[in-house]
């Protein structure tokens, strides 16, 4: 009898699941599958007429993406609803890889009505020539963490010039005595986060990678100036002259083990700091965020980060995946993420939200930061333009090119890139 | 009566045989073959035509509406000679076309018999390794043809091949020669030789960087305590190029073991007996008995070991991920890099230039081993 039962429930399902609608989104080991899975479970109980569910694959933005190029390549409509980091973007939209949103709004108004609560860096990338590609889901930039026992130690407040972090960075470490001690680190390893730490000297120092004009400006005063800079961290020892082989972990790695006064690294570093973490922290409640430091007479500017919604436009569903895509950018699923996952949300209602704040007190540090974020170049070349900025930086760091060959190196690559 | 007239024999049909299970030896040998052939074409020969094919094509997945079209040989002209042919005197006079000159008429001598083809085989490789490397560093653009980056790429993935195959021997045959002794820790050197060969590259990578790293590693700290301040491994070329080809050889010399081992195990105890009973020393033993009887597993080891070497990615991938700079791009990291960059047209060009280098390593071999028949 109990067979018969347990039998006829499961055909019972089989035949809602025939009559249901069936989505499957696609996200990466990094994005929490913990916390998206019973998002989405929500989702279906309140949505009986679909039934969405995740698979999950690569644990970095590289891996991830080497895997929906298969997908995507072979006009695959298997997965109806990826995440994608948010350099993507202008490359979905130029293959055709990410449905155009703007069908699903009454009208383009209304579109950037509904985008207002959005923070305008992620908008950026993701609204290509009027189109909207895709939707945040959390956001990210790169911060200056500082080691808030040893600059109140000395009478520091946080530097806002890098001269100013050079000169604590120093005199920190030459009071302290302790060789281990590093004064200022960041990335000069072969990864895309190499792409920031140049990007990030050489907005502070006023330029840009490209003119109003659209030609590539690499060998500029205000580019010297970036690397000039660089040079300097490794010429006076506030920086490992190992810094060519620092990817973003390790990094996070040695600031956590108490070894690093100021370091620029990602959002997810926090929580490491603060214990949740694989290796044991050193820095619990010692550490302090602020905006990245300047050269004198420029603002603040850091690299945007995080990840984002968008609808596979193989798959045969997008309107019910376009309601997926609007719970999952929703102010509540977002809130869920800043709570469970320390996502950094894209809505800027989410920063004076109790419950966030109540999670994550250091988010209301961080937007600041977060709002001043800035883009890495938007265009459907970001692969190459990626590794032609990344590969020179890192042969400088490796000593192997000077500055000046470097950004020579630098502007025949990204010309070439966007050459086609 | 009607005479019966006999009728010739005739052997009943395939399908017949095949019902009755009367097939003969050769029928049943090509039927049981089928499948196996099947797979094969379909796993391997067709996914080489259709990269053959691609690489004529124009694809690059972020400009769709440039579609496919054909362009012949453009890739390969990109690659190999570049759009803008300058015929400047470093061009004409590098070493380059000397050695492939020096290439022909070996080859052209060999097929008249009037030089031996050990000899061509070994100066084959040793020119084309001049000119290879050649190409890849040789100081400014001006002296190069094509896409400078193929020619790095080419130039790293022949160093890594010569140093990489060269180190695992010498590292893989006393191993071997340690295994085979009769001993009561032979056990710890046959696990020696196992535990390297078993483990996953990219993870042998990830440790290695572990250890090679200046500040943190292992190795730089030994080092500290000895009162020596060791080089920055990873974070400049030249160490980075030992440190890498250190991993790969330690990944790789237990397979050089492993199939040497094996060769060993197969010679003839009485024929040491003998070389005893003459007063052969060691040594003698080694280069008379041993070596001679080894060479069919050295070949066997050379070439996998080879062609493994040329297709290398893992490992520099996963220690520098081809860094410092370019310092470590093998030709299988300019590949991947091109397929992620969506240029599907040109990384199937290199695919076609790294199938190619292994093909000619193969086919050269070959005639190594069968030069003597």
């Amino acid at each position: 009898m109990r067979r018969t039962l347990a039998f006829i429930a499961i055909l019972a399902l089989l035949a809602s699941g025939l009559a249901q609608t069936q989505l499957k989104v696609y996200i990466g080991g990094q994005q929490r599958p913990d916390v998206i899975g019973p998002l989405l479970e929500q989702f279906n109980a309140e949505n009986p007429d679909i039934v969405v569910t995740f698979e999950v694959g690569g644990a970095t933005s590289e891996l991830q993406q080497q895997y929906l190029n298969t997908v995507l390549t072979s006009r695959s409509g298997d997965i109806d609803i990826f995440l994608i980091d948010v350099i993507r973007p202008a490359q979905y939209a130029a293959s055709g890889w990410a449905e155009p949103l703007n069908q699903f709004f009454a009208s383009d108004a209304a579109m950037m009505a509904y985008l207002e609560d959005f923070l305008p860096g992620p908008i950026e990338a993701n609204l290509i020539d009027g189109t909207l590609y895709a939707l945040p889901a959390f956001t990210d930039a790169q911060f200056l963490y500082y080691r808030a026992d040893l600059l109140e130690k000395y009478g520091f407040e946080p530097p806002t010039t890098w001269d100013e972090l050079k000169m604590m960075a120093l005199t920190i470490q030459q009071q302290e005595g302790d060789p281990n001690l590093q004064g200022f680190n960041y990335q000069g390893a072969n990864i895309e986060g190499t792409v920031c730490t140049f990007l990030q000297a050489l907005w502070t120092a006023g330029g840009d990678w490209v003119d109003d004009a659209g030609s590539v400006t690499l060998v500029t005063p205000e580019a010297r100036r970036a690397l000039a800079w660089y040079d300097d961290t490794l010429a006076s020892g506030i920086t490992v002259q190992n810094i060519a082989e620092i990817t973003t972990d390790l990094s996070r790695r040695q600031f956590q083990a108490g070894n690093v006064v100021f370091v620029l690294n990602w959002g997810f570093a926090w929580a490491h700091f603060q214990g949740s973490s694989d290796v044991p922290t050193a820095v619990a409640g010692l550490v302090g965020v602020a905006p990245l430091p300047s050269f004198e007479g420029f603002d603040s500017a850091t690299c945007i980060g995080g990840w984002q919604w968008a609808i596979n436009p193989y798959s045969a569903n997008t309107d019910a995946a376009w309601r997926v895509l609007e719970y999952l950018a929703s102010p509540d699923s977002q809130r869920v993420l800043a709570v469970e996952a320390s996502n950094i949300p894209a809505r800027k209602s989410l920063y004076d939200d109790p419950a966030v704040l109540a999670a994550a007190p250091h988010f209301a540090s961080f937007y600041d930061v977060i709002i001043n974020a800035r883009s890495r170049p938007v265009t459907p070349f970001f692969s190459d333009v990626s590794l032609a900025i990344r590969v020179p930086m890192n042969a400088f760091f490796a000593r192997q090119l000077t500055a000046d060959e470097a950004l020579r190196e630098m502007q025949q690559g990204v010309e070439d890139a966007l050459d086609f | 009566m009607a005479l019966t007239t006999p009728t010739a024999y005739r052997s009943p049909g395939l399908w017949r045989r095949l019902r009755s299970g009367n097939l003969t030896e050769a029928q049943l040998g090509i039927i049981l073959l089928i499948p196996a052939a099947a797979v094969l074409l379909l796993v391997m020969f067709w996914p080489i035509v259709q990269v053959l094919w691609q690489s004529l094509h124009f694809e690059r997945l972020n400009l769709p509406a440039r579609g496919r079209p054909f362009i012949g040989l453009e890739h390969f002209q990109r690659m190999l000679w570049g759009t803008e042919m300058a015929w400047s005197p470093q061009h004409l006079l590098g070493w380059r076309l000397l050695a492939f000159a020096a290439v022909g008429g070996l080859w052209w001598g060999t097929g008249r018999g009037t030089v031996r083809r050990r000899t061509a085989v070994i100066w084959t490789v040793v020119a084309l390794l001049v000119a290879g490397l050649w190409m890849g560093f040789h100081p400014g653009e001006a002296g190069r043809w094509g896409d400078a980056r193929f020619w790095n790429a080419f130039s790293i993935t022949l160093l890594v091949t010569v140093a990489s195959v060269a180190g695992s021997f010498l590292v893989g045959l006393p191993l071997a020669l340690l295994a085979n002794v009769e001993s009561r820790w032979r056990w710890l050197v046959r696990i020696a030789l196992l535990i390297p060969w078993a483990m996953p590259r990219v993870l042998v990578g990830i440790m290695f960087a572990w250890l090679f790293n200046s500040t943190n590693g292992v190795i730089n700290d030994v080092l500290r305590r000895l009162g020596v301040e060791g080089p920055l491994w990873l974070a400049r070329a030249d160490p980075a190029i030992w440190a890498t080809n250190i991993t790969i050889v330690w990944a790789t010399s237990a397979f050089v073991g492993l199939i040497l081992l094996a060769g060993l195990q197969s010679i003839d105890e009485s024929l040491y007996e003998a070389a005893m009973v003459d007063g052969a020393s060691p040594w003698q033993r080694f280069w008379q008995i041993t070596l001679p009887l080894l060479r069919p597993s050295i070949a066997v080891a050379l070439i996998f070991r080879t062609l493994t070497a040329i297709q290398t990615y893992d490992i520099p991938y996963a220690m520098t991920r081809g860094g410092p700079g370019r310092t470590l791009e093998t030709l299988g990291i300019y590949v991947a890099n091109t397929t992620n960059s969506l240029n599907l047209g040109y990384a199937a060009a290199l695919s076609v230039a790294l199938f190619t280098m292994s093909l000619a390593v193969t086919v050269l071999y070959l005639r190594w081993i069968y030069a003597d028949d």
